[in-house]
């Protein structure tokens, strides 16, 4: 057979068999769009739920190894690490209300817009505004609007009190730990107040999940004089959290797949039985198995890449629609799946036709035609 | 009659029916395994947020000069266990008294004030009438703890916190002397947090050291919550009494703390907000998205049963036109086909069942280390599914197959 009568054949058989062909296409696009919607979404999974857990707080925290204060630029430079999402300094130190001793807590209050901040009242704008714990407000009877009267130490004179030293309480916080108790003051209030200066107490960092020991070591070797720590309370169960996650979802993806290929093989499979007598007619007609085996296989391998590329088309797409509703953002898709899904729609269709079409040729063309 | 033939049917085309039953059976093993998957995730990953740590602190309430003053006021340790007989009892998985307190530390004629914790590390309590025990203590709320060596279980000992131990030269088998009193160092333990600067002990001994019996500063839970929404934010003083009901019998961190603050008098329960908040969100959203992922595999692998179905009912349009040539009516060849249908579906059904149990199992033991519960329920819907499916997969072609004139069709067109 030469080629254009190959392709010639071919064109015929699938443009006289439209519906057949449409069908086994169908079926090849929906088994390749959920496999790839699956290997999309669990690639994804790792990110889009890291970034859900960074609402958990840092996982890394940066003090200076030998007690005083970090330089302000540490900041910056911890946030150009590779694997570093967030770093912002803190101030802690104590201050006294009268003879009343208070936790200070200098931050930058962006942070505190995060989740894990419940507030009553209103954030702060500007320098001179403070917000209070709200175990304060009925300890030292505050209320929003009023001024609050800090000090750095228990035994200065009332009258040698700084207006710096005096704040508006804009609001309370309650996050049900020792923030409760203390004062959360602007990073240049605090550091006047505690007289840090332009020093930081510590660094919190976030880093990516998984990541934190190369972090750490990083920090290790560029920064002399700081000690970097994990914070296992948030970077123990965030990895573990992850890593479970994305075993979940690959095995899911596992099932899947092997589902999609017997629902290919299966359709791949009626599709060859079918067509026995075609089979029987052209090697009746002198055809050898290797021409049928060719012919057929040519056919399923378009079935398959055209199925395959629709359903790639269509698992990105549903893959997409899902992370946007789950998580409202979308996932990256992965550069190897648009050569990954056509190659498994054309592997799944010409492994799942061998068997039957083997089937089909063993027989004796006689005997097929004759309807046994 | 009607069985003969379809008993005929299925022996003279054992590959095409062996065919349509293994589409249906991986069609409905996939559907069944992520219906019991969406099911169960959201306990399973709920439990696992609970490794997070507590999520509710108890504190005694303190106001106005008291505050003003310093002054200390403990919980009874007494009440601890009636955490177990609140409303939503089952949902709390953890629990730790914490009694802290300052001493004088003296370690090679250095000493130093440093704060000393007293706690549980893990203790059996027994279930306020029930014959069973729960566990209580760091491990439940907080189990990143890392320890070295031993906790000194309802004995004297110290565990040092690494930092502590780091700053002060102590090593596991010292004896340090402890506001006068000896004791032994039996353990280091990391935190990752400020409680490394910290010396722990066993809670009643350092009751007893410092005469403060039955008397305890804090108390940590972990409680499986309902996500916080719209509602469950508002202020339960607002609240109208049905809907103070409402909020009151619904797992919020906040309904839960409130409960517990019941149980103990003169405190004040607090959610840890970083934690519940964010646990509410992740768990939403996973659950969310394992939800879509069924719908489409579900979806994906009904159509993909269906098309298998047509495709092998195509063929047997001259088995139709054979029939209606031979004198059976619409009705009659309509019947033989779903009749078979339903055979496939049944079989299909029952089959892939079977596989998604053993491959939901798998997947349970593997990811979460626990199984999942068996739902008898799930058996009859994913063959009740499967039959549906396989009727809609074959009525689509009958009918078509119906349409047609015998003779055009026995022709070979």
């Amino acid at each position: 057979m030469n080629k254009r009568w190959f392709l010639f054949f071919l064109m015929k058989s699938l443009s006289l068999r439209k519906g057949h062909v449409v069908i086994a296409s169908v079926c090849v696009t929906l088994a390749v769009a959920a496999a790839s919607a699956m290997i999309a979404v669990t690639a994804g999974v790792r990110g889009k739920l890291g970034e859900e857990l960074k609402a958990y707080g840092a996982n890394l925290i940066v003090t200076p190894a030998g007690g005083g204060y970090l330089d302000k630029r540490l900041v910056d430079e911890l946030r150009s690490l590779p694997d570093v999402e967030d770093a912002s300094g803190q101030i802690l130190g104590r201050s006294f209300f009268g003879q009343t001793a208070i936790e200070i807590i200098g931050l930058d209050r962006d942070k505190l817009r995060e989740r894990g901040w419940r507030l009553t009242g209103l954030w702060p704008r500007g320098n001179g505004e403070a917000l209070a714990g709200i175990n304060l407000k009925n300890g030292l009877n505050l209320e929003i609007g009023k001024t609050l009267h800090l000090e750095s130490s228990g035994k200065e004179e009332a009258s040698a009190r700084r207006p710096g030293n005096a704040y508006t309480v804009t609001g309370f916080i309650e996050r049900g730990g020792p923030e409760d108790d203390a004062v959360v003051l602007s990073l240049p209030d605090a550091g006047e107040l505690l007289k840090a200066e332009d020093g930081l107490s510590a660094v919190l960092v976030r880093g990516t999940p998984g990541k934190l020991d190369q972090i750490e070591r990083a920090i290790r070797d560029r920064e002399p004089g700081v000690s970097a720590r994990t914070i296992r309370n948030i970077a123990l169960p965030e990895e573990s959290l992850l890593s479970k996650i994305q075993l979940l979802m690959a095995l899911v993806t596992g099932v899947v797949l092997f589902a999609a290929w017997v629902s290919i093989a299966a359709t791949m499979g009626a599709n060859v039985f079918e067509r026995r007598a075609e089979i029987g007619l052209m090697m009746a007609l002198g055809a050898t198995g290797k021409e049928v085996a060719r012919f057929y296989r040519a056919e399923a391998a378009l079935i398959g890449l055209g199925g395959g590329l629709a359903g790639l088309l269509l698992g990105v797409l549903s893959a997409e629609a899902i992370t946007n509703g789950a998580f409202h953002s979308l996932v990256p898709v992965p550069l190897y799946l648009p050569l990954l899904a056509p190659a498994a729609g054309l592997v799944m269709t010409l492994s799942a036709s061998t068997i039957p079409l083997n089937n089909a040729l063993a027989c004796k063309p006689a005997l097929i035609l004759r309807g046994e | 009659m009607l069985l003969k033939l379809i008993k005929n049917s299925f022996r003279n085309q054992k590959k095409s029916m062996a065919l349509m039953i293994v589409s249906v059976a991986a069609g409905t093993a996939v559907a069944a395994s992520l219906i019991t998957l969406s099911l169960e995730i959201n306990g399973k990953i709920a439990d696992e947020l609970r490794s997070f740590g507590a999520n509710i602190v108890i504190e005694p309430k303190i106001e106005g000069v008291a505050y003003l003053a310093g002054q200390k006021r403990y919980l009874a340790q007494d009440d601890l266990i009636k955490t177990k007989t609140i409303f939503w009892r089952h949902n709390i998985v953890g629990i730790t008294p914490v009694l802290e307190t300052r001493a004088r530390a003296t370690v090679g004629g250095v000493s130093e004030d440093i704060d000393l914790i007293g706690t549980w590390y893990r203790r059996e309590l027994p279930l306020p009438g029930e014959g069973k025990t729960f566990t209580a203590g760091a491990v439940t709320t907080a189990p990143w703890w890392a320890l070295q060596g031993r906790w000194p279980e309802r004995a004297d000992g110290v565990v040092a916190g690494v930092s502590a131990a780091g700053r002060l030269g102590i090593r596991i088998g010292d004896r340090i002397s402890i506001d006068g009193a000896q004791i032994e160092v039996l353990g280091t333990i990391e935190t990752g947090g400020v409680e490394d600067q910290r010396l722990f002990m066993e809670l009643e001994p350092l009751q007893h050291l410092k005469g403060l019996e039955g008397k305890i500063s804090k108390v940590e839970a972990s409680a499986l919550t309902t996500p916080m929404d719209d509602f469950a934010y508002r202020d339960p003083r607002t609240m109208s009494k049905p809907e103070y009901e409402k909020w009151y019998c619904t797992g919020y961190v906040t309904s839960i703390a409130k409960q517990l603050e019941e149980v103990f008098p003169g405190s004040r329960a607090k959610p840890v907000w970083q934690v519940a908040e964010t646990e509410g969100m992740v768990l939403r959203r996973l659950t969310l998205l394992i939800y879509f992922l069924c719908l489409i595999s579900l979806l994906a692998s009904a159509l993909g049963v269906s098309t298998t179905m047509i495709m092998s009912m195509l063929r047997r349009r001259e088995e139709i036109a054979l029939m209606k040539a031979l004198g059976a009516d619409n009705l009659a060849v309509t019947r033989i086909f779903l009749a078979e249908g339903s055979v496939i579906g049944v079989a299909g059904g029952v089959v892939g069942y079977a596989c998604s149990l053993g491959a939901v199992q798998y997947i349970a033991l593997t990811v979460f280390s626990t199984g999942f519960e068996h739902r008898m329920l799930l058996l009859a819907a994913a063959v009740g599914s499967a039959v549906l499916i396989s009727l809609l997969g074959t009525l689509f072609p009958i009918r078509r197959a119906l349409r047609v004139k015998p003779a055009v069709i026995l022709k070979g067109f």
